[in-house]
């Protein structure tokens, strides 16, 4: 078995979203080209530039022959000296390792004078000579010949036929070693030597201060954070991976707070697992987070990465954080009444430590991100101004709790209220199957066959004004009650049962919603049964119909109270299926061209292994009753299979569940399948890869391609907080070959 | 003398794999496990047969393809047969048809392996004979 990780990496499944840098570099590094490209990978602390790098090193070491990859991370060298060494060293353990496919070579503790050994023995001269003049060197103590020496090694490497792909990494934990004593520093000299020798780079860093003094022309490429859907992903395969127990809209609000850093990411997860705590809550998260950074890993990141400085630096790093457009140096002086040297000095470590940078004119801007500013804010109220670890905590889970109500509210904020408003606004007495509304019970709405009911014909709808004995009324707002962010917005749509226009058809919604990421409970059901009865009393028509609808569905106790009283109720997902069947025409253009529904089936599955051979299994059924022939039989099979795992995989809601309608028209079969709320794959989404090259097939990405085959239409729609996937088969007419 | 199991059937220098009723992620680790046995062992022709796999899903096509590119790497010949026709079908759309011969039958296969398919067979000219 080969040893895949020979620089360690995480597992590849706590490893996200970082294929397109990994897919660049590895073009830059294997890629044809005419000249040598440096490139800089500059990204704040704990973004995944060491994960990056060691990847591409993996990749490159084991995915191809013509180019040799050299890893070097630059720690713990104190001068250029030691530099010269440990890299001459490096660079020809990896040569050797990568040529011999040997990848333990690279762990092994050889010393120079061992190399040397090696590579004699080997007919390798050449690189014998460069281990000679480095003890030569080293002998006569110059440094700028080690150094130069070292340097050069890469070249010697590529003249033996393979050209060298430096992996750099830390490269500004080097910027202070300098090749003599008072000069400059030696990394600028470096990168030019590398690239005067004719051998590419990448290296990473923190800050771009690391290029200062280097004249080549270079590539900088900025790694910042996963991008809100990856980082997501991220979180809650952690949370799947170590069981911690979480909600998808928490999370999301998470991954913006830790502005989707992997390594903070992983850590706040980590200790979820370790205390057992869920992540269901904002609170719980706010929590959490204190928890981490306070008394947790991050904190500790935090305090690791954090120049020696004391209270200055603290000071500093305070002032910095807390004002947008920077601090003048002089400014600092005064208000914490330093000395000039004192200040630069402080300045100068915290840039190399990348949580300031210049903002020129000699103001010092915050470079840190918002966990690194928290962090500081704690440290400052407990170390400078004496406040106990407790009140620190307090304050900032206050801070947090505020800013996260304020996007939860703003993420959440009237998309689905919206939504039935709209949907109220377009019932015309279309008649549509109960079963969109769980707890039907008045009987003025079911007329005609039982398992359909007719929809008033609406005249307009509206959100009601704050009512007299409405808790929301001081709480700000005419859509929130007493459960604050948690209650219902109502929503009131007014029309007539029938096309008699008269007082005794006239009907009035109300639609209760609620937003919010948590189920709806007795206590909500409570609440809008209030706020319901009050409009009743105000409005005075003589129908009226109370509906509830739920962003996360219903608690058992309040599915019960909801039966004792009447009150429908529809979840988010079915709400879609809903709007379809009300809007018909543009919204349903399959069901006229399938020949007018005949017949139409619901199913529901959990996300579950092997659930969709139960989608399956009734999509066999529907196509036989219909009239298809095994071969179509087999092929709507086959889509919907396909579907439905799409569904699974792509789907983000906890306690996810997939929806299937199957819609028989006389002239063909309607699939509807929707997920709890997020993205299908794109029909031309980039996993499906390009055409396989001749004596070689592509791995993933067939799952739509198969589905366009199979079937006759395959789209997607999008939908309010999601996508639809939408299959048709058609039934051949007579004189066509087959159902098939 | 062949060994036969419900899962494989194992001759001198060939051996067949049978899918199960669907093909999925689980059943595919199960083909490519049993294939890394056999080449391990030098068996260097298989022959996967469908004969009873109604269903078979993206993540089992896309294990198929990791056989198919590990016999290419041992310079082995892989022949698929029983496929049905809404199946054969799929594998002509996703082009696995043209690396692949599929044969009616296990018979079929085993005639035509006998007749000289030599290494570098998954390059060789398909008999596309339709489904079962």
């Amino acid at each position: 078995m080969r040893d895949e990780a020979i620089f360690a990496t995480c597992p590849d499944e706590e490893f996200f979203g970082r294929e397109d840098e990994i897919g660049r570099v590895l073009v830059r590094a294997s890629g044809p080209r005419t000249a040598p490209l440096g490139g800089y990978l500059v990204g704040a602390r704990w973004t995944g530039k060491t994960e990056l790098l060691r990847r591409v090193y993996h990749r490159l070491f084991w995915g191809q022959e013509r180019v040799v990859p050299v890893y070097y991370q630059f720690r713990g060298c104190l001068s250029a000296a030691d530099f010269a060494g440990d890299f001459l060293r490096a660079a020809i353990k990896q040569y050797l390792a990568f040529s011999t496919r040997s990848p333990l070579m690279i762990k092994e503790e050889l010393t120079l004078k061992g190399l040397k050994r090696a590579l004699e023995e080997g007919d390798m001269e050449d690189l014998a000579g460069l281990i000679e003049r480095h003890a030569r060197a080293h002998a006569e103590e110059d440094h700028v010949a080690l150094f130069r020496n070292a340097v050069s090694s890469p070249s010697f490497i590529a003249r033996r036929g393979r050209a060298v792909f430096l992996l750099l990494d830390d490269l500004d934990a080097a910027c202070g070693i300098s090749l003599y004593k008072g000069g400059p520093g030696m990394l600028g000299e470096y990168l030019d030597a590398l690239i005067s020798g004719q051998t590419s780079y990448l290296a990473a860093g923190v800050t771009a201060k690391a290029l200062e003094g280097s004249r080549s022309p270079l590539e900088v490429m900025e790694l910042k954070g996963l991008g809100e859907a990856a980082a997501l992903s991220m979180m809650m395969k952690l949370c799947n991976i170590h069981g911690v127990e979480f909600d998808s809209e928490i999370l999301a609000n998470a991954c913006l707070k830790l502005e989707g850093v992997p390594v903070y990411i992983k850590n706040m997860v980590w200790s979820a697992a370790r205390t057992k705590s869920p992540i269901t809550t904002l609170r719980e998260f706010v929590e959490l987070y204190a928890a981490c950074l306070l008394q947790g890993n991050i904190g500790a990141l935090l305090r690791s990465a954090m120049p020696a400085g004391g209270k200055d630096a603290l000071r500093v790093l305070f002032a910095c954080a807390n004002s947008p457009s920077g601090v003048s140096e002089e400014e600092l002086r005064e208000r914490f009444s330093l000395g000039a040297e004192e200040v630069k000095e402080a300045v100068e470590a915290l840039r190399s430590s990348g949580f300031v940078d210049n903002g020129g004119l000699g103001v010092v801007k915050w470079a840190g991100d918002g966990v690194a500013k928290d962090f500081i804010d704690c440290a400052y109220a407990v170390e400078v101004r004496g406040k106990s670890a407790e009140e620190a905590k307090t304050e900032l889970m206050l801070r947090r709790l505020k800013e996260g109500f304020r996007m939860q509210g703003a993420r959440v904020g009237g998309g689905l209220t919206a939504e039935v408003g709209e949907l109220m606004r377009g019932f015309d007495g279309q008649r549509i199957p109960k079963s969109f509304f769980k707890n039907l019970m008045p009987s003025h709405a079911a007329a005609g066959r039982e398992d359909e009911i007719s929809l008033p014909h609406i005249v307009g709808s509206f959100q009601p004004a704050v009512l007299d004995g409405d808790a929301s009324k001081d709480r700000g707002g005419p859509s929130r009650t007493a459960g604050g962010p948690q209650s219902c917005a109502l929503v009131v749509a007014h029309g007539f049962q029938s096309a008699r226009y008269d007082e005794k058809n006239e009907v009035m919604w109300i639609a209760g919603v609620k937003e919010s990421p948590v189920p709806m409970n007795a206590g909500d059901v409570e609440d809008f049964m209030k706020r319901s009865n009050l409009l009743m009393d105000r409005h005075r028509v003589a129908l009226c119909a109370r509906w509830l609808v739920a962003r996360e569905g219903f608690t058992g106790e309040a599915a019960k109270r909801m039966d004792d009283t009447g009150v429908w109720a529809t979840d988010a997902s079915a709400l879609g299926f809903l709007r379809d069947t009300v809007a018909g025409g543009a919204a349903r253009p399959t069901a006229s061209k399938i020949g007018g529904t005949v017949k139409e089936f619901e199913i529901t599955l959990p996300m579950k292994a092997r659930s969709e051979l139960v989608a399956a299994k009734t999509a066999g059924e529907i196509g036989e009753e219909m009239g298809f022939d095994d071969d179509g039989v087999t092929g709507i099979k086959t889509a919907v299979v396909e579907a439905c795992i799409n569904a699974f995989e792509h789907s983000k809601v906890r306690n996810g569940r997939v929806h299937l309608r199957f819609v028989v028209g006389g002239a063909g079969l309607a699939i509807y399948i929707q997920n709890s709320g997020r993205v299908f794959d794109r029909l031309d989404s980039p996993q499906t890869p390009a055409a396989p090259a001749a004596g070689s097939m592509r791995r993933r990405g067939w799952g739509m391609e198969m589905m366009q085959g199979l079937m006759d239409v395959v789209r997607l729609e999008n939908l309010r907080g999601g996508t639809r996937l939408v299959m048709v088969k058609y039934l051949k007419k007579d004189g066509d070959k087959s159902n098939g | 003398m062949a060994k036969r199991d419900r899962d494989f059937r194992e001759m001198k220098d060939c051996a067949i794999l049978y899918a199960d009723q669907y093909m999925n992620d689980v059943e595919g680790e199960r083909l490519e496990e049993l294939a890394a046995v056999f080449l391990e062992k030098g068996v260097k022709k298989l022959i996967i047969d469908f004969s009873r796999t109604e269903l078979i899903n993206s993540i089992g096509i896309s294990i198929l393809v990791g056989i198919m590119d590990k016999l290419r790497e041992k310079e082995g010949v892989l022949f698929f047969s029983g496929l049905k026709k809404a199946n054969h079908d799929m594998f002509n759309m996703l082009g696995l048809t043209r690396f692949v011969p599929v044969c009616k039958t296990e018979e079929d296969a085993l005639a035509m392996m006998g007749r000289g398919a030599t290494a570098g067979g998954l390059q060789a000219k398909p008999r596309n004979e339709g489904g079962a």
